[in-house]
């Protein structure tokens, strides 16, 4: 509903239409932070290894071979979870921060492979990408129907989340999160599921690398493997409520106008004013809604009526 | 027999927590493991249930081998357990927090259902829908006891279930205990409660400094000397026989 509403306000105008195209993007990318950082409580610092991952391999496959956008949109995905696979598989089995430490190191690691395979990523240049419009090209004449893809990207990575959190895997997730030796003693094999978490995390942030990557038109190594962009990921998700479904959303959905809106008013007094404004909003938001904006939400409703007819209905057997 | 442990041992560096214990549980029996704190029950705990890997020995579950398995693998095969310290996933409702245990039975539908009926079992179920971590430490323990009820074990582990607990609710988990038991499951129970585990146990070993030191009926087991030396104290006159055990 909120995006059906955002996307008639994306129809007034071109610079509505981008601005909401990054917000629904960063509340897609949010989401599917989400499912590692939230659901399975793995930290991660380095998502921008996926996101950049999936961009660069789906543009490679583009310009340097000609394969269709759309395809490539799924050979990047793949890439992604292939990546989120491994980086899983040797660091989830560990418990603390290892996994927060090797994600940072890939994204690290692939932004320098990035600047030096010159003749397949175009080194520090970039690759620019040729605009040929069409459906199976993911390019788009008009600024809306970026919008609407952003749309339906948030879309599709809000109903996955949400199918996995009331699903088995939901519970497991968040058992492993809460105590990973309660979770093994009931039989959830905790290493496997976090690696599967991983895997979808890696793919749907790849997804949103590529379709990212045809909406600017151009990547490279700083921006596509950049910390900002995975911490980026990982405030929202926080600031939205961590391990919720809908939480990440609107984190989205209030951080990146946020962003901009201080930028208009502060930018034009001293340079980094509103970077500091911004930085002071996020220390009072984490110190005072420890459970970010979903938190909050969920408290005011448990003290309300609507907890005793909840409940009334739930403990009825089906 | 459903659990046979030969020859257990497990150090932690040079501390020998198990020395080749042996113990045997046949199907249906409550045993408890008794001994001062330090003597190695959780380690014996956590070594059956692939927490740790023994150094030595052999453990087999209903005929078939379990040693160096992982946890999760022996709650497949049906060992439940409770831990010492309450493990409440605390961001959870508790009925989510008994569902994450059904659900190694079955869908989501019927690991709703069977929750419920293990929160009855247990008498939590008029705080199904209340945080884990708003719960007291008697609830969080009677929650615990669900989560592993929940796996449908054939062995069920307790630690220390009753530890801080007082006399009427120790009656109570009793009685649940009882319930579980006589619905078809073995147990092995810790606890520093003589009395308690005297009133339930059909058995009881003890374990002193990672030996086993006795096995066999409470009578029996606080006639041998070497128990009352290491878990009453040496000079010990016998009238506490009377009291702990009436």
């Amino acid at each position: 509903m909120i995006i059906g509403l955002l996307m008639i306000v994306a129809y007034q105008n071109p610079f509505y239409a981008n601005f909401i195209a990054s917000m629904l993007f960063m509340a897609g990318l949010a989401e599917a932070y989400n499912i590692i950082g939230g659901f399975a409580g793995q930290l991660s610092l380095g998502h921008s290894a996926f996101f950049g991952v999936g961009a660069y391999v789906s543009v490679i496959m583009f310009v340097r071979l000609g394969i269709l956008p759309a395809i490539g949109c799924i050979a990047g995905m793949f890439a992604a979870s292939l990546l989120g696979a491994g980086i899983g598989y040797v660091t989830l089995r560990l418990k603390g921060p290892f996994f927060s430490l090797a994600t940072i190191a890939f994204a690290e690691v692939l932004r320098i492979l990035a600047i030096n395979l010159r003749s397949v990523t175009g080194g520090s240049v970039g690759i620019m990408i040729p605009l040929k419009t069409g459906f199976v090209n993911l390019m788009f004449k008009e600024r809306i129907s970026y919008a609407l893809v952003a749309g339906g990207y948030a879309l599709l990575v809000l109903f996955i989340s949400y199918i996995l959190r009331s699903s088995r895997m939901g519970y497991y997730l968040l058992a492993i999160r809460e105590d990973q030796d309660a979770a093994e003693s009931v039989g959830i094999n905790s290493p496997a599921w976090k690696v599967l978490a991983a895997i979808i995390s890696a793919a749907l942030t790849g997804l949103g690398g590529v379709l990212y990557a045809y909406w600017i038109l151009f990547i490279e190594p700083y921006s596509e493997f950049s910390f900002e962009v995975s911490v980026n990921m990982a405030l929202i998700t926080m600031i939205g409520g961590m391990g919720t479904v809908y939480g990440p959303f609107f984190g989205a959905l209030m951080l990146v106008p946020l962003q901009e809106i201080l930028r208009g008013l502060l930018g034009k007094y001293t340079p980094g004013l509103h970077m500091l404004v911004y930085a002071v909003l996020l220390i009072m938001v984490v110190s005072f809604l420890p459970d970010g904006i979903a938190g909050l939400a969920r408290r005011k409703l448990m003290f309300g009526k609507f907890r005793e007819i909840l409940e009334n209905v739930n403990t009825k057997r089906e | 027999m459903l659990l046979k442990v030969t020859n257990l041992s497990k150090k932690f560096g040079g501390l020998e927590a198990l020395k080749r214990i042996n113990l045997y549980l046949t199907r249906g029996e409550i045993v408890g493991v008794l001994g001062p704190n330090g003597a190695g029950k959780t380690t014996l705990f956590n070594v059956i249930c692939g927490f740790y890997p023994p150094d030595e020995g052999e453990v087999v579950f209903d005929n078939k081998c379990i040693t160096g398995k992982k946890p999760w693998e022996i709650a497949h095969l049906g060992i439940g357990r409770t831990f010492q310290l309450v493990k409440a996933l605390g961001s959870m409702t508790v009925l989510e927090n008994v569902m994450v245990g059904t659900l190694l039975r079955g869908n989501l539908r019927q690991a709703r259902n069977d929750a419920l009926t293990c929160l009855e079992i247990v008498g939590l179920v008029d705080r199904a829908h209340f945080l884990a971590n708003s719960l007291n430490i008697v609830d969080r323990k009677r929650l615990e006891l669900a989560r592993a009820l929940g796996t449908k074990p054939d062995l069920l582990l307790l630690d220390e279930c009753m530890a801080g607990l007082n006399p009427s609710e120790i009656h109570s988990t009793l009685g649940i205990i009882r319930d579980i038991n006589h619905r078809g499951t073995s147990i092995l129970l810790i606890e520093h409660i003589i009395w308690a585990v005297a009133n339930i146990a059909h058995r009881v070993v003890i374990l002193d400094y990672g030996e086993k030191i006795a096995d066999g009926t409470v009578k029996d087991v606080f006639e041998d000397p070497r128990v009352v030396a290491a878990y009453i104290g040496e000079g010990t006159n016998t009238c506490w026989k009377s009291r702990t055990l009436s």
